[in-house]
């Protein structure tokens, strides 16, 4: 029996979406290289957004990836909220980024005893995925959910100054040692 | 086999079958605008480029595909087209390349349907049918119609296997099995490994992500299995 008629038919099939996966990545690259700011999408955001339209100028920008259904998300939010009451002022803003919509996280922080104190922004997969990409140790984020969540970042003038992904007390003492050391510049 | 398709597509046979495919679409472009949409209180451009990030993403329009795809090939297998082909002369490798032609254009068929849905529903909701072309990103219109031919590829070959209409329950019971596997796996046990399963791995196609070389794999490997099936099973079907 000709095998050759089903593998003509993948053959085409596979080099289609390799061809639309190159052009997708050659646009995604373009897209980075236009960029003045690495914060431009993030400010972008912010600027669409009813409530924190006001704080896109904000010098400084803590940003949190997160999930209902990540276990360390939940534990970091008190960590995250002493954060905020330490540092949050005009020049410095916590916002948390996720793909979910507000009524399920709604629904999950009826249920929790510790609420996030800063911002949130919802229903966000583009922005998530900008910001994984952006991660200065692997190169190019690629995959459909996030490998590691938590993800915390700090933005300062436009530069990356902290990266971390996964939750740990070290990582929290070293975004507080990072806001500390920007707030007294 | 174009123009064999074409006029086949034009037939009157056709009217009810795309008429209800056209209201299920419209119904869920009606959720995207009211529902999702809605509460953003978004319009003009930024409606249209949200609305289009949405259809280019979704999964379940490929539901509806699947099953129109199952109910066109049955109802050919059943009526004796494909026997016809074969006694026109056909060999049974044309038939082959012919049903995944027909898989193509009912994709493409399905795209525009889907279009003249959010253009329809853009009028009555603050945006019109030029934005949407225009915040269309083209990429995500290839990495959807690529999706729809891979699922339609799965429909074929279950059409061809078990030419019978009620293979549609089992398929709808596999998608939401599946579905609720992975988001299982995924929530429960952190882990992605629910990303290897069938639909799930086909699913990444319409990701906004890129596509590493493990889903690339895993992606080769489901559309050739199924292909391989649609090939064996014309190959030694006997057509009634």
């Amino acid at each position: 029996m000709k095998l050759k008629y089903p593998l003509i038919v993948a053959l085409i099939f596979v080099s289609t979406l390799l061809a639309n996966n190159k052009i997708t990545q050659w646009k995604t690259f373009r897209f980075y290289s236009q960029l003045e700011n690495i914060d431009d999408p993030i400010r972008k955001e912010l600027e669409r957004d009813e409530f924190l339209s006001d704080e896109a100028g904000a010098q400084t920008l803590v940003i949190n990836l997160w999930a209902t259904w990540c276990g360390p998300c939940q534990k970091e939010i008190p960590l995250l909220n002493t954060l905020v009451d330490k540092y949050e002022d005009e020049n410095t803003l916590f916002i948390s980024v996720t793909d979910e919509s507000e009524k399920t996280v709604s629904k999950w922080l009826e249920l929790q005893k510790n609420e996030p104190d800063y911002f949130p922004l919802y229903e966000n997969k583009r922005l998530m995925n900008y910001i994984f990409q952006l991660n200065p140790q692997s190169g190019l984020k690629k995959g459909r959910f996030p490998e590691l969540l938590p993800t915390n970042l700090i933005i300062h003038n436009g530069e990356l100054i902290f990266f971390e992904q996964g939750f740990s007390d070290e990582n929290i003492a070293q975004m507080d040692s990072v806001l500390n050391t920007i707030n007294s510049n | 086999m174009i123009s064999i398709e074409l006029k086949l597509l034009k037939s009157k046979k056709q009217l009810l079958p795309a008429t209800v495919l056209m209201l299920a679409l419209l119904f869920l472009a009606l959720i995207e605008y009211w529902y999702v949409a809605g509460p953003k209180e978004l319009d003009g451009a930024s409606l249209a480029e949200f609305v289009s990030i949405r259809a280019s993403q979704s999964t379940l329009p490929a539901l509806f595909f699947i099953f129109w795809v199952l109910q066109r090939s049955i109802h050919l297998l059943n009526s004796g087209y494909y026997k016809m082909l074969l006694l026109a002369g056909w060999p049974r490798h044309k038939v082959f390349f012919y049903s995944i032609l027909q898989t193509v254009i009912y994709a493409l068929s399905f795209m525009m349907l889907n279009f003249i849905c959010y253009a329809v529903l853009g009028f009555f909701n603050g945006t019109n049918p030029f934005q949407l072309l225009f915040y269309t990103d083209y990429n995500a219109l290839m990495s959807q119609f690529l999706y729809l031919s891979a699922t339609g590829f799965i429909a074929l070959a279950l059409a061809f296997l078990w030419p019978n209409a009620v293979i549609a329950l089992p398929v709808l019971v596999y998608w939401l099995l599946e579905g609720w596997l992975a988001s299982f796996i995924h929530r429960k046990l952190e882990s992605n490994a629910g990303q290897f399963l069938p639909l799930q791995s086909i699913k990444e196609i319409i990701s906004e992500n890129l596509l590493n070389t493990q889903q690339t794999l895993l992606i080769c490997i489901y559309t050739l299995i199924t292909l391989l099936l649609l090939h064996f099973s014309i190959q030694k079907r006997m057509f009634v």
